[in-house]
């Protein structure tokens, strides 16, 4: 079996459909304000669970960006 | 067969959780594309007793999702005009309506309620929700839906709320400029409504679960108490009036709702405002001049706020 290492944040976008990678290890505020996301419009979640701008991206994990949905 | 046969059918609910759903007392606040549907559902699966709450009126515009409402409908309040079909789908439901804006001074006519569904159209009102929850260990069940994507959270009325999931998020609007799919709406409906269910019998794990329909993506994430959560930490600043806007805007009509700064008597406001135009009187409000007056609000077409005020101090200041 062929084990690939991803060795970057993998960060999807779902406002814009954009997927991208990011080097490196940095609060979720400093990744959000990196890719030009409105905190205050987002909800963030790191590896399959919510999480607010302190938490922490590591090489290898996954990170969403959904826009916050107040319409009803 | 009972009428419930097909519910009790699935081991899930069984006779047991039929009878727990019997005797459920669920308040849905905002009864538009997503409470109108939640409301059906939940009458048709035979719940004992529907609060619905909404501040609003049907226009052709809500036809394309808002399922309950029929073109006879445009115009009437949601609150009633929903209850007069829920009446018809299922004689054994109780159903309550109240044409209300819910607000911190009238939230307690949620207290009544098991379960609190979520129809909102704002964030505000679901702060306001999240606070009572916390407070009265209520849950209640978070839904939102925008074009093709939407969330569901079934809240426990203990932690985490929703400010753990959207600390940041400030009060938006309840401007709709981007437009909504039926799909959605119907679809985060009914994914509400099971939250609902499940909170009912004690099955509900608090998953966020988000959709976005036009790329078949469907995620299920999990949400831990935030340890920084001031709301958690009993801080309700919504519920106690520190927050929250006294005048809203909403965009479709062009309207800007005013709060009252002392409750008006509809009866003798009627002669006053008589004297001077025709006055409708529909009952739980009066139309005057195309305004609609309530006891505690009043909805005021205009351009802008400012003359949104003039009017509102013209005629009842």
């Amino acid at each position: 079996m062929l084990l690939v290492l991803v060795m970057a944040i993998s960060v999807f976008i779902e406002r814009r459909n954009e997927k991208l990678t990011l080097k490196g290890k940095m609060k979720i505020q400093e990744l959000l304000e990196k890719i030009k996301a409105n905190p205050v419009e987002s909800v963030v979640s790191l590896n399959g669970e919510i999480v607010t701008e302190d938490a922490v991206a590591k090489d290898g994990d996954q990170v969403e960006i959904f826009s916050v949905v107040s319409g009803g | 067969m009972s009428r419930y046969s097909r519910q009790e059918l699935f081991e899930a609910i069984g006779k047991k959780g039929q009878q727990k759903i019997r005797q459920a007392t669920i308040a849905i606040v905002g009864v538009g594309a997503l409470g109108s549907v939640s409301a059906e559902l939940l009458c048709r699966a035979g719940v004992k007793k529907l609060i619905l709450l909404d501040r609003d009126f049907v226009e052709e515009s809500n036809l394309q999702r808002q399922l309950l409402f029929e073109e006879a409908d445009v115009g009437k309040a949601k609150a009633l005009a929903a209850k007069a079909h829920l009446q018809k789908i299922n004689v054994g439901v109780e159903i309550e309506a109240f044409v209300v804006d819910v607000n911190f001074r009238n939230v307690d006519v949620l207290k009544e309620a098991d379960i609190i569904i979520d129809g909102t159209d704002n964030l505000e009102t679901r702060f306001l929700l999240n606070e009572f929850s916390l407070k009265t260990k209520k849950p209640w069940v978070y839904g939102g839906a925008v074009q093709d994507r939407g969330f569901v959270i079934g809240f426990t009325g203990r932690s985490p709320c929703l400010h753990c999931v959207l600390p940041k998020a400030q009060g938006v609007g309840t401007c709709d400029t981007v437009g909504v799919l039926n799909t959605t709406t119907t679809l985060i409906a009914s994914l509400q409504v099971n939250e609902c269910l499940k909170l009912i019998l004690g099955t509900s794990v608090g998953d966020v679960m988000h959709v976005k329909l036009m790329d078949n993506k469907f995620d299920v994430l999990k949400v831990k108490k935030n340890s920084s959560c001031k709301v958690c930490q009993g801080q309700y600043d919504y519920l106690e009036g520190r927050k929250g806007q006294e005048i809203i805007r909403f965009c479709r009509t062009g309207s800007f709702q005013l709060m009252t700064t002392k409750r008006l008597d509809l009866k003798s406001l009627k002669q006053e405002l008589g004297k001077s135009g025709t006055v409708e009187d529909l009952g739980f409000c009066l139309v005057f001049k195309n305004m609609k007056i309530f006891p505690d609000r009043v909805l005021i077409p205009a351009k802008t706020e400012t003359e949104a005020k003039l009017l509102y101090n013209k005629n009842f200041g």
